[in-house]
């Protein structure tokens, strides 16, 4: 019994820590998750808390559970910090942090549901998003 | 007895000094520059030196990041930019508004698609493909229209193109009987669709996940009750 419930936990765990798919990548982009360092393949799941580090010549493109699209250019820095979409519960947020490179997000269905729930943050300030595509180039 | 005195005079100290403070911190805007704002500071200024008056210096803001509206085929299309001082709603596509150290906006201005392509395309050729969105009709039961059957071969196209691809499928029904059953002729529409995108094990499919709604959710608004082939459904979203 304990262990049934205990697969069940793991396995919503599993659940609500797959948040995006790696679509496209060239050169070497890693993750640190945690304390861990993971090296990006094409078909890598993306969880929420991830920070994606892009070298040189490198760019990686995800698709995120709502169909929202984030690429990235060489040398970039993001943080995943927060990531819910949840249209049964009409619960919603999405937080983002770069600090480091470019970036071309476009919105899925969080930019029809629930808009002012995106935040993403750069150095000085929080770009919001009203149903977006956007590129972003940081120094 | 004398601490109790010293802390009076400290406490005393920082109710005046506290407000002076946060003055200072206030950012100044950049076109007051000059003349200076006088500000007056709790300890005394050094002795000026009898030297002949500096220059003021202006320092431009350090530009901290550059934000473009890209085009979107969507009827909403904009952003709006905030920081600890300003804030601007763009909503022109290929309108760029520079951030700059302490939280200032340059003026809105207007980038050719040459130079965004020239500055972004990495990033671009890394962007991923559009979810394809498509809808297969059905006749009665898991009885699929013609129409609808025909799309299957360009589905399998559109997973491909996709790989590692995800997959939903949703089964909705008409009005037509009670929920229940609707709801149980929903879920064997989707289950059926579900099997037959999984045939086609030449596709890499990162995960296939079922959303059941039953008549919860119509395409075609209708009374309950009736029979209408575009509410009986099962929409399929890859990306």
């Amino acid at each position: 019994m304990i262990r049934t419930l205990l697969l069940l936990f793991i396995f919503t765990l599993s659940l609500s820590a797959n948040i995006g798919l790696v679509k496209t990548l060239t050169g070497i982009v890693n993750i640190k998750r945690v304390d861990k360092i993971i090296t990006l393949n094409v078909g890598t799941i993306i969880h929420e808390g991830d920070i994606i580090l892009t070298e040189n010549n490198s760019s990686v493109g995800i698709v995120f559970k709502d169909g929202t699209r984030l690429s990235l250019g060489s040398k970039s820095h993001i943080r995943i910090e927060k990531y819910l979409f949840n249209p049964k519960e009409e619960k919603y947020k999405f937080d983002l942090n770069m600090t480091k490179g470019k970036a071309l997000f476009e919105s899925g269905e969080f930019g029809k549901r629930a808009p002012e729930s995106v935040e993403f943050k750069v150095p000085e300030g929080i770009i919001g998003i009203r149903g977006t595509k956007f590129y972003v180039d940081i120094k | 007895m004398k601490s109790l005195l010293v802390a009076i005079y400290i406490f005393i100290a920082f109710i005046i000094f506290a407000p002076i403070k946060n003055k200072i911190t206030k950012p100044v805007p950049l076109t007051k520059v000059s003349p200076a704002p006088i500000i007056t500071t709790p300890k005394p200024k050094p002795k000026p030196k009898p030297l002949s008056k500096p220059l003021p210096i202006i320092k431009p803001a350090i530009e901290k990041a550059s934000i473009i509206l890209g085009k979107n085929d969507s009827k909403k299309n904009a952003i709006v930019i905030t920081t600890k001082i300003s804030n601007i709603t763009v909503d022109v596509p290929l309108t760029m508004v520079k951030l700059k150290e302490d939280g200032k906006l340059s003026k809105p201005t207007i980038v050719s698609a040459e130079d965004l392509n020239a500055r972004f395309s990495n990033v671009m050729s890394a962007n991923p493909l559009k979810a394809y969105h498509v809808n297969l009709f059905f006749k009665e039961s898991t009885d699929m229209q013609k129409d609808s059957k025909q799309l299957i071969s360009k589905i399998i196209d559109e997973m491909k193109k996709r790989e590692p691809c995800v997959i939903k499928v949703a089964g909705f029904s008409d009005t037509f009987g009670n929920a229940k059953d609707n709801m149980a002729i929903s879920k064997k529409r989707a289950m059926m669709v579900k099997d037959l995108l999984q045939k086609s094990k030449d596709v890499n499919i990162s995960e296939i996940n079922i959303e059941i709604f039953g008549e919860t959710e119509l395409l075609v608004p209708t009374e309950d009750g009736i029979k209408e082939e575009k509410n009986r459904r099962v929409e399929i979203t890859i990306r």
